[in-house]
């Protein structure tokens, strides 16, 4: 069903999701200290419900642009037979990911008076 | 929980390598990523064959080279912006060493500043940053050895020629030490790497002959200015 899709996606569109790749990786980062790629994978489809789910072609070059700018660093262990990349957040990622995560949430406080006009005005936003 | 066997590893190894996946770093998380998905229908309890079809399908191999692609232009979107610069400032440097350098034949004003800011540059930001560039395609250790000992050097042999230029001291150390790592570091290196990965050896030798000619040139004209030098002044006395 998503064979064809090299983003996230199985429930939502790829026009709607673009763009929050990003902030769901740093956001799992954030919170998980260090992880590896299937584990961040796996941790979207569960906290989504299955709703969204990262492929493997839009994480790894995302995580190894993440780690060229230096937001992201990679540590390598061994796990039985093979070798496994961490990935954690550097000092400055962590700063760069605040932000991004506070723009996040107030963008889709936003979206909220748009697509839910019955709410109050400034909802969410304070 | 499974744990897959070094045999296992292996051919799961060996399938990205024939679909494709060349680029090393890539190749560390996608073979943790299959071997997970494996292990995880071995715990289902599926056979390993069985785990490992089913794992690649739904990974899709043939996008393998679709990811590596992808990664790599993530990676160089910012990297070909700096190179524009780099290749900008690299030209304003050859431009003032050969301007530079005619001048001074000549006896024109500006000479000396115009071959000041070219060696500065080619010594604190061409060299360098082209040094970065080069280092980061590459993997093996013999190959990077011999990037950082050849930039190194020219990076030396540069501030050499500036030092000699301004009359400062000091011109012999630098020059030697750029002429070391040229001769005894990076020939040496850039030789073996070459000959081992080259298909026809005799044009790898061939290249490295050609580079210790050069640099056999640049010395001698270095000591025939010395030795035309020496010849003028005691005419002169």
């Amino acid at each position: 069903m998503y064979k064809n899709c090299m983003y996230i996606c199985l429930m939502y569109s790829k026009e709607i999701i673009k763009g929050t790749l990003k902030p769901i990786i740093l956001k799992l980062l954030q919170e998980n200290n260090r992880m590896y790629g299937y584990e961040i994978t796996q941790a979207v489809k569960e906290m989504t419900a299955d709703k969204i789910k990262i492929t493997e072609g839009a994480l790894y070059p995302l995580l190894h642009k993440l780690e060229a700018e230096g937001v992201v660093f990679t540590e390598k262990e061994n796990i039985g037979k093979r070798v496994r990349k961490y990935y954690a957040l550097t000092p400055s990622g962590k700063e760069k990911t605040k932000e991004l995560i506070e723009e996040f949430v107030d963008f889709m406080a936003t979206m909220k008076h748009i697509f839910e006009p019955n709410l109050q005005p400034g909802y969410g936003t304070t | 929980m499974a744990q897959l066997n070094q045999k296992q590893v292996d051919s799961i190894y060996d399938l990205l390598i024939s679909h494709g996946l060349s680029y090393e770093s890539l190749q560390v998380d996608v073979l943790d990523h299959i071997c997970c998905m494996v292990e995880q229908k071995m715990d289902n309890g599926l056979e390993f064959d069985e785990s490992l079809s089913t794992s690649t399908q739904e990974f899709g191999l043939s996008k393998l080279s679709e990811i590596q692609e992808a990664t790599f232009h993530l990676l160089t979107l910012k990297l070909n912006k700096m190179k524009k610069v780099v290749g900008i400032v690299a030209i304003v440097t050859a431009l003032s060493v050969i301007l530079g350098i005619v001048f001074k034949i000549n006896h024109y004003l500006g000479a000396g500043f115009m071959v000041a800011l070219g060696f500065t540059l080619a010594a604190l930001v061409v060299f360098p940053s082209m040094m970065y560039f080069d280092l980061k395609n590459q993997s093996n250790w013999i190959q990077k050895g011999a990037t950082i000992s050849g930039y190194a050097a020219g990076i030396l042999l540069s501030v050499a020629t500036l030092f000699k230029f301004m009359h400062w001291p000091g011109f012999f150390m630098l020059y030697y030490t750029g002429l070391f790592s040229l001769i005894f570091v990076f020939l040496p290196l850039y030789t073996f790497r070459n000959y081992k990965t080259s298909e026809n050896k005799i044009f790898a030798l061939a290249k490295s002959m050609l580079i210790m000619a050069g640099v056999v040139t640049i010395w001698a004209s270095y000591k025939m200015a010395d030795h035309a030098r020496a010849i003028a002044e005691m005419a002169i006395q």
